[in-house]
């Protein structure tokens, strides 16, 4: 089944002035299976956000039609989509409610009249899923950037959603705090083989992790395919501003200066041979 | 010239209260001349504490904070050049384009030179300057800061501080959040800045950045300085780095991966990709 169909979808703010409208999503179509996972990747302003706002009902759209789990996304279905739906901010701050970290979790879980004696245990097991169990007493205040996420994504897991958002989740963190959350996120997928991540990032490092990947360019699929193929058009993605992965962009650097090796070979092994050529 | 020094400074938060959490211990270093250097450190060693006792968001609790020629002590005695010395060091902060508030891109710019007395007219002109500066477009000058993308928004944040035409620059987080161009674009305007005779002072995550901008890099743990560094000898220490939870750029490995199989690179030399691929080459006679 298909977790997620778009079908030429277009949105617009209004600036004010003139009533001038600013196109920000133009007749885009794209759908996802169950259980795939997709990053979106695209320039400041090419409509990421947005349409991650879209897709939850957070802003409405001028034209056409967003599909989820087979129910089309409208004023009737909303409320029952939601509830399958698990939401990921970029915030850390913004999205820490309760006043400690097990309150934090079983927030959802409250407004799911999931009851009393079964709630500890389940808050206990998704704490323990991202490695912070030892942490269920304390304050939000006492937590990093990447702690602080890590309890979102409990309580987002806890509700098990089909399907997951993550709108720049780790902008706001440091380079340890990213790390954690790329892991958590492969270890998300691994346990969860049917439910359907979609993120928004600007690091191609996240993006790698993704099944597809989905570049977007002023509203338009600019670019889509699997990682390995997105990032083989190194000219492509420059001309929108975006950037290679390192390794690939090591590679890429040294085809430029006829350097010759594998391509598909793993990067430390042609480091090697280039040093013993 | 610009200098900035920090004599045995420290700063506790919640002095009084039952819970004083100390944030910045013993900290001295001096900075002067003409300086590209960042602050570095793990997510609450105490870098965007430091920052605000450099304009005297935060006083010290104990020690003083010398700026060019402003003093800032643990006094509670008001500072009264406070204004100048403001003009003379901007700092710009995380997340700046949150803090955009004016109805036109080009009021929210001059709000800076205006406060600081200078006529609407001379005022009017430093901003345009300074927008033009960042790259923001003329056609922009009347929108409101709010109808502008998230990097648009940041320039427009920075050029607000360019307008007061400071001798030192202090940036939090300058890229976070932008897409590669629009990091990239930020970074060689700091460049230019740089090379025009600012000073620029940088806290950042980024060690990438730090590798290819810096002269010198302040090491932050557990609330004192660990030292001051030149990247291209801090990122080979690897127990220092352990210690103080810093990721080395991918780089780094590559470079020592190259060393071990019988390369003798120029460390100093190797600041980005491009400049090791040109190592490389020298060392393979290419």
């Amino acid at each position: 089944m298909k977790a997620i169909e778009v079908e030429h979808l277009s949105f617009s703010y209004e600036t004010g002035e003139n009533e001038e409208k600013k196109n920000i999503l133009h007749d885009l179509s794209f759908s996802v299976e169950q259980g795939e996972s997709i990053a979106f990747i695209g320039p400041n302003g090419s409509g990421k956000s947005t349409l991650m706002k879209l897709l939850v009902a957070l802003l409405e759209k001028d034209e056409g039609k967003i599909t989820l789990l087979g129910q089309e996304l409208n004023e009737d279905s909303v409320d029952d989509l939601r509830k399958k739906m698990g939401i990921i901010f970029q915030n850390p701050d913004n999205q820490f409610i309760g006043a400690t970290v097990r309150d934090d979790i079983a927030f959802g879980l409250e407004n799911r009249l999931i009851p009393h004696e079964d709630m500890e245990d389940i808050v206990r097991e998704y704490a323990l899923k991202v490695g912070m169990i030892d942490f269920l007493d304390k304050e939000p205040s006492s937590l990093s950037g990447g702690q602080k996420q890590r309890v979102a994504i409990a309580g987002v897991l806890s509700m098990k959603p089909e399907i997951v958002y993550m709108d720049e989740a780790t902008a706001m963190l440091d380079p340890k705090g990213r790390k954690e959350i790329m892991e958590l996120t492969s270890l998300m997928k691994k346990e969860n083989p049917n439910m359907t991540i979609l993120m928004v990032t600007h690091h191609m490092e996240e993006a790698l992790l993704c099944d597809r990947i989905i570049v977007l360019h002023e509203g338009k699929a600019y670019l889509e395919g699997t990682p390995l193929y997105v990032f083989s058009h190194e000219q492509e993605l420059k001309e929108i501003g975006l950037d290679l992965p390192f390794n690939l962009k090591l590679k890429s650097a040294l085809k430029k200066e006829d350097f010759s090796f594998d391509e598909d070979e793993d990067i430390k092994e042609i480091m090697k041979n280039i040093c013993h050529a | 010239m610009s200098r900035i020094n920090f004599d045995h400074v420290y700063y506790t938060y919640d002095v009084s209260s039952p819970l004083p959490s100390v944030a910045l211990e013993d900290i001295s270093f001096t900075l002067e001349g003409h300086f590209f250097s960042a602050i570095i450190g793990h997510t609450g060693s105490g870098k965007s504490t430091l920052v605000q006792q450099i304009n005297a968001l935060l006083r010290p609790t104990k020690g003083r904070v010398i700026v060019g020629e402003f003093e800032i002590n643990e006094g509670k005695k008001k500072i009264k050049e406070i204004k100048s010395l403001r003009k003379n060091v901007g700092v710009v902060f995380q997340f700046s384009e949150y803090q955009l508030f004016e109805e036109t891109v080009l009021k929210d710019v001059s709000f800076g030179p205006k406060n600081f007395s200078d006529s609407d007219e001379d005022a009017t002109l430093k901003a345009k300057n300074a927008l033009k500066k960042v790259g923001i477009k003329e056609e922009y000058f009347t929108k409101s800061p709010f109808e502008l993308s998230g990097g648009e928004k940041r320039r427009v944040a920075i050029a607000g501080m360019i307008a007061m035409n400071p001798e030192i620059l202090v940036l939090d987080e300058p890229t976070a959040g932008l897409d590669p161009k629009g990091a990239q674009e930020i970074l060689d305007l700091f460049k230019e800045l740089y090379d025009q005779g600012t000073s620029i002072l940088i806290i950042t995550h980024d060690m990438n950045l730090v590798l290819k901008y810096c002269n010198q890099v302040l090491l932050m743990h557990q609330g004192k300085l660990k030292g001051i560094y030149a990247p291209s000898e801090l990122f080979y220490q690897e127990e220092l780095l352990l210690e103080t939870g810093i990721d080395a750029p991918e780089i780094i490995e590559i470079v020592k991966l190259c060393e071990e199989n019988g390369l003798s690179l120029n460390r100093k030399e190797i600041k980005d990709i491009t400049s090791l691929v040109r190592e490389i080459k020298r060392c393979k006679g290419k």
